[in-house]
């Protein structure tokens, strides 16, 4: 397949790819848009999306002119060189204890995610996601595993706001604010995505429903409402209520409810992928409103309680998960949405501090099939 | 004045001229093409027949639509409407005003061109409810929204017919994964009769909502 780099300007709705002859092999993307990453052009530095498969050790020199927001990409060997020394002296940096779980994360991910973007559509469980090693049983307690999951990405902005502004990047600048809040916290942290990609909702799920101790938390933006509230979300499934009517005819028998394939695995011991979340709902629900409950507090207007709706992604999740949603992306200033990030992440640390999950022996990756 | 210059000028008089020959028929193939965009949801409801039965008789009925007051709530609104005894009937024309006649604009929880393709009501009180693409594509994407759009459907049909049950949602006679990205359309929706019982309850904050809008089963 040809490699090719795509890039969503502001201002055109259609992609501009490049074809080979205009770019080389990007192998890690992830570090050259950390390399070229300027806060007041991000929005297009984000916006590049690679797909194709690349061959050899070859790097893109990426220009960019910050005036036109033009990037401009060219051929240069030499930059292998620099790539690599930038990319060796980024991860060796000291940055926080917690580097190097940081880095175990990112590998993770990397092995789990697709590379190209994919519209959300396959609703079957992968098959072809590498089982994450498990740590060896020790005494101390599981270290708590907090996946941030910032939804979309790729070629799914998410809603998007009047200036251009897409809920995909809002919320990965909210996650890896997440990030830093619950790291001081010496928690582990991962993110589903770490830059543009677009995992699949199983790909999301698979990615927590390997790990024991873990909670997953996904950040949207809606469309609209109230600017500056923040609503948490849990999945809850409704009992399963056979309905019954009068109809013409008279009273119609009450069938049994069906037993689903997941009340049938549940005798061995297994649990459905489809409803891997009914394990967890409980748990779920009180970290729902222990996060809304810190967020009604500094976000003023918000609901004094959590809001039980079947968010698709949550479903397929077998660990506490909730999704937190910021509203709105309909704002003429984007800083409106930047200021809620710190708040935002110090209630979700704040939360999670104090939400104590189940213990490993309940949550044993056993996996959902 | 240059020879040269004399040569563009008249280069550039005559292309105008051309320009402004071909500018109406041009202009006319342009607003043919935006034309026939807008028609294209039209034309799919023109194909759609219209909902009057002989058993139409002028009621009351209670619509949920987003609140003007608070966005992020729905609230019953009282349309008078000619409404069919069939109850398949009877929820097309509820839901078909849902999307044709909101209060305002603002107060829409579904997109304009959306569609009812169908509805279908089973003997065990399964409501399903066939949509056009568009309510997949037009739904503005957010939990909240899309929540706002399958709990209006929901509320209405539950505040006016006493015999659907549950719903599901269908686009173009196709199960789909979501809404516009984030509600789960692979179940049911619990629908709660009140038509018999009493009026629909006034606005409901979303913390004291009901779970309208949840899967009863991921398997149908």
């Amino acid at each position: 397949m040809r490699p090719k780099i795509s890039l969503f300007l502001p201002g055109f709705r259609r992609k501009k790819e490049f074809s080979k002859s205009e770019a080389y092999g990007v192998r890690h993307l992830g570090a050259i848009r950390h390399a070229l990453y300027l806060p007041e052009k991000r929005h297009i530095v984000r916006n590049i999306q690679v797909s194709g498969k690349t061959s050899g050790l070859i790097a893109a020199a990426l220009s960019l002119n910050p005036r036109s927001g033009i990037l401009k990409v060219m051929w240069r060997p030499r930059s292998l060189v620099i790539w690599g020394l930038a990319g060796m002296a980024f991860l060796s940096l000291p940055v926080r204890s917690q580097q190097s779980e940081r880095i175990q994360g990112k590998q993770i991910s990397q092995l789990q995610v697709p590379s190209g973007a994919q519209p959300q559509q396959n609703t079957s469980p992968p098959t072809n996601i590498p089982q994450i090693p498990q740590s060896p049983p020790t005494e101390e307690p599981p270290m708590v595993t907090v996946v941030l999951d910032p939804a979309h990405g790729g070629a799914d902005f998410g809603a998007r706001g009047p200036t251009g502004l897409a809920e995909s990047d809002v919320v990965l600048d909210f996650a890896r604010a997440a990030r830093i809040a619950l790291e001081a916290q010496r928690l582990r942290v991962l993110l589903t995505r770490e830059g543009n990609q677009d995992p699949t909702f199983d790909a999301r799920s698979a990615m927590i429903n390997g790990l024991a101790n873990a909670i997953f938390i996904s950040l949207h933006v809606s469309s609209s409402g109230p600017v500056g509230t923040v609503r948490t979300y849990y999945y809850l499934f409704s009992s399963n209520v056979t309905p019954t009517v009068n109809s013409a005819a008279g009273a119609l028998p009450q069938t049994a409810p069906p037993q689903t394939l997941g009340a049938q695995l549940t005798h061995t011991g297994l649990i459905q992928w489809d409803e891997a979340q009914r394990s967890s709902v409980d748990s779920s629900r009180q970290l729902a409103f222990l996060i809304q409950t810190v967020l009604v507090q500094r976000f003023k207007g918000s609901p004094d309680a959590p809001i039980a709706a079947p968010v698709r992604q949550l479903r397929t999740i077998k660990a506490p998960a909730i999704a937190i949603e910021l509203s709105s992306i309909d704002v003429t200033d984007a800083k409106r949405l930047d200021q809620m990030a710190q708040p935002l992440a110090e209630a979700i640390g704040r939360a999670v501090a104090e939400f104590h999950p189940p213990s490993a022996s309940t949550t044993t990756p056993s996996g959902a099939h | 004045m240059p020879r040269l210059w004399k040569i563009a000028i008249a280069l550039l008089a005559v292309l105008a001229f051309a320009a402004l020959l071909t500018f109406p028929s041009l202009l006319r193939s342009v607003l043919g093409l935006r034309r026939a965009d807008r028609t294209e949801e039209q034309a799919r409801r023109a194909i759609v027949p219209p909902i009057s039965t002989p058993t139409d008789t002028r009621e009351k009925a209670q619509l949920f639509w987003l609140s003007p007051t608070s966005p992020d709530t729905l609230e019953p609104t009282a349309v008078e409407l000619d409404l069919s005894a069939d109850a398949e009937k009877r929820a097309k024309q509820l839901i078909t005003a849902l999307i044709e006649k909101p209060p305002s604009q603002t107060q829409r929880t579904l997109p304009a061109d959306a569609v009812l393709l169908q509805f279908y009501l089973m003997s065990d009180g399964t409501g399903i409810a066939d949509f056009s693409e568009t309510l997949d594509t037009e739904t503005p994407s957010g939990i909240l929204n899309e929540e706002m759009a399958v709990d209006s459907i929901v509320r209405t049909l539950g505040a006016n017919l006493s015999n659907v049950y549950r719903l599901r949602i269908l686009i173009r006679g196709q199960e789909t994964d979501t809404l516009a990205g984030h509600l789960d359309l692979s179940g049911f929706f619990n629908v709660t009769p009140q038509a018999q019982a009493q009026p629909a309850a006034t606005g409901v904050a979303n913390s004291e909502r009901p779970l309208a809008a949840s899967p009863l089963n991921a398997s149908p």
